[in-house]
């Protein structure tokens, strides 16, 4: 019981892009499928009941398999279901992370007319391959690191499985790539439910409580 | 016959207790005779010493403006104008950075010291108030209207801001945009000083506009949060004579968890508030 008290004003909280860019092609069919639509199942759980992340947190789904799709364009838990993912055919990872980026931007637009601040957007890549041939690897690792030095986002890539982590990391900055142990998935989310302002503040995974279950990939 | 009370604490937010984390703000009153020097300091979440550079800057700000206060004698009743204001606290917040840079040859990175600093120096009837970065201000007249002292320095980005160790020293131009200073002459009943740890809890920041739906930073301190304190609570503590130090330990607990929006504040929490209390 506290000898002073106080009432304090509903302040706008201010809004944290998340975009989630999922693999689902082929070699994510059965068990890793499965296991990753429970993670997103109870991520949406998780911050549907937490009334400040609810309010702050948007959430954009993009799937990448043999076609590119924001399944679900920025927005809060409370303006829809969490979609099931079907896996099948190639992995177009780059094409995914690109259209990642073009959802940033736009959001970005939106924000500065709507809103007087934001946090910094976070791009999570999450795949178990890597990229098709042919697409333009060396491209995206000079837009990223321009991006990066900008800080127009924060972005990782988290591999599960047979990733093919020294693919990633001719795009990607080595310190931004984590390897997940087999399926964690759900590990992951949960961890992620809780850590969306210091990951979006730029923190180190690794500097972030309870991701010890993450490793930094294995090319390091 | 009337006295100032100064309540003052700093306390680890959520976040920073979930991960271990010291605490990073720090704040200090100096009362001296004539004048009381009020200090705050956020240090950046993303520095590894920004709670070294928070102490740091508190103190030195003490040594630096109390320095500046008896040299140009405004506690013995001599006149301040906000020019003189505005340049002087520039010259001595540079103090202050030096000596933040002298502490970095220690094995300091300069910049992982990086913090705000807000300065409050009252002087009878008079407010002098100076700051780099965000962080909040405000007084309470004698109509018993709270009034915003100070605009704070937003980022792009949420929790974004400018710090004295940022590279703003070089030209007026950004002299004069990242430092801010201003004079408040007036019959003041209260005052506060606190870091943006605080700001949802006490102030009005961001609301929605009624028509067009678009937030606003309106900067406004919020009445209820103050209001029984001020006039109520923090007097009868007074009068039951409290000491300084039982007064921070409830103010401190007060921070803490006084409320569901203070309890539920991930980053470190400071608030400074200057009560005048009739005897």
């Amino acid at each position: 019981m506290h000898v002073l008290t106080a009432l304090s004003p509903n302040n706008f909280q201010k809004p944290c892009l998340c975009i989630l860019a999922l693999d689902v092609s082929g070699s994510m069919a059965g068990a890793p499928i499965i296991e990753l639509n429970k993670a997103l199942e109870e991520f949406y759980q998780i911050i549907n009941i937490d009334d400040e992340a609810a309010e702050k947190l948007e959430l954009c789904l993009i799937t990448f398999g043999s076609e590119v799709k924001c399944i679900q364009e920025p927005a809060k838990v409370d303006n829809f279901k969490m979609p099931s993912l079907e896996a099948d055919g190639t992995t177009k990872l780059v094409d995914g992370i690109r259209l990642a980026i073009k959802q940033v931007e736009l959001r970005k637009e939106y924000y500065k007319k709507y809103s007087p601040q934001y946090s910094r957007p976070m791009i999570i890549v999450i795949t178990d391959g890597e990229p098709d041939n042919g697409q333009d690897i060396f491209g995206l690792s000079e837009e990223l690191k321009n991006d990066m030095i900008a800080k127009k986002y924060t972005f990782h890539v988290i591999g599960t499985t047979d990733c093919n982590y020294a693919k990633i990391a001719q795009f990607c900055p080595k310190e931004l790539i984590y390897q997940l142990n087999e399926l964690d998935y759900r590990r992951f989310f949960k961890w992620l439910s809780r850590s969306t302002d210091e990951l979006s503040s730029g923190k180190r995974i690794e500097d972030i409580s309870g991701s010890d279950f993450m490793h930094q990939s294995p090319i390091n | 016959m009337q006295d100032w009370n100064y309540l003052y604490a700093s306390v680890r937010g959520k976040g920073h207790i979930e991960e271990n984390i010291p605490c990073q703000d720090d704040c200090s009153v100096f009362q001296y005779t004539g004048y009381t020097i009020c200090v705050v300091s956020d240090g950046a979440g993303s520095c590894e010493n920004s709670d070294i550079g928070s102490k740091t800057v508190t103190q030195s700000a003490n040594i630096h403006f109390s320095s500046l206060v008896e040299k140009k004698k405004w506690n013995k009743g001599k006149k301040i104008t906000l020019e003189e204001w505005q340049q002087t606290s520039q010259k001595t917040l540079r103090a202050i950075r030096d000596d933040l840079e002298k502490i970095s040859t220690q094995g300091y990175n300069f910049k992982s010291l990086s913090c705000t600093l807000i300065v409050v120096i009252q002087i009878k009837n008079k407010l002098l108030v100076t700051h780099i970065g965000d962080g909040r201000a405000a007084y309470c007249n004698s109509n018993d209207e709270w009034v915003a002292m100070l605009t704070p320095y937003k980022g792009r980005y949420s929790n974004e801001t400018v710090f004295i160790t940022s590279d703003i020293w070089e030209d007026e131009i950004s002299l004069n945009k990242y430092i801010k200073s201003t004079v408040v002459v007036e019959k003041i009943k209260a005052f506060c000083l606190l870091t943006d740890g605080c700001e949802n809890a006490s102030f009005e920041c961001y609301k929605l506009d009624e028509e067009t739906q678009i937030p606003e930073d309106i900067n406004k301190p919020f009445k209820d949060f103050f209001h029984e304190n001020v006039n109520l609570h923090i007097p009868n503590l007074i009068k039951s004579q409290k000491s300084e130090q039982e007064l921070n330990q409830i103010w401190k607990s007060f921070l803490t968890d006084g409320n569901d929006t203070l309890k539920n504040e991930s980053d470190d929490k400071t608030m400074i508030l200057a009560v005048k209390v009739p005897q």
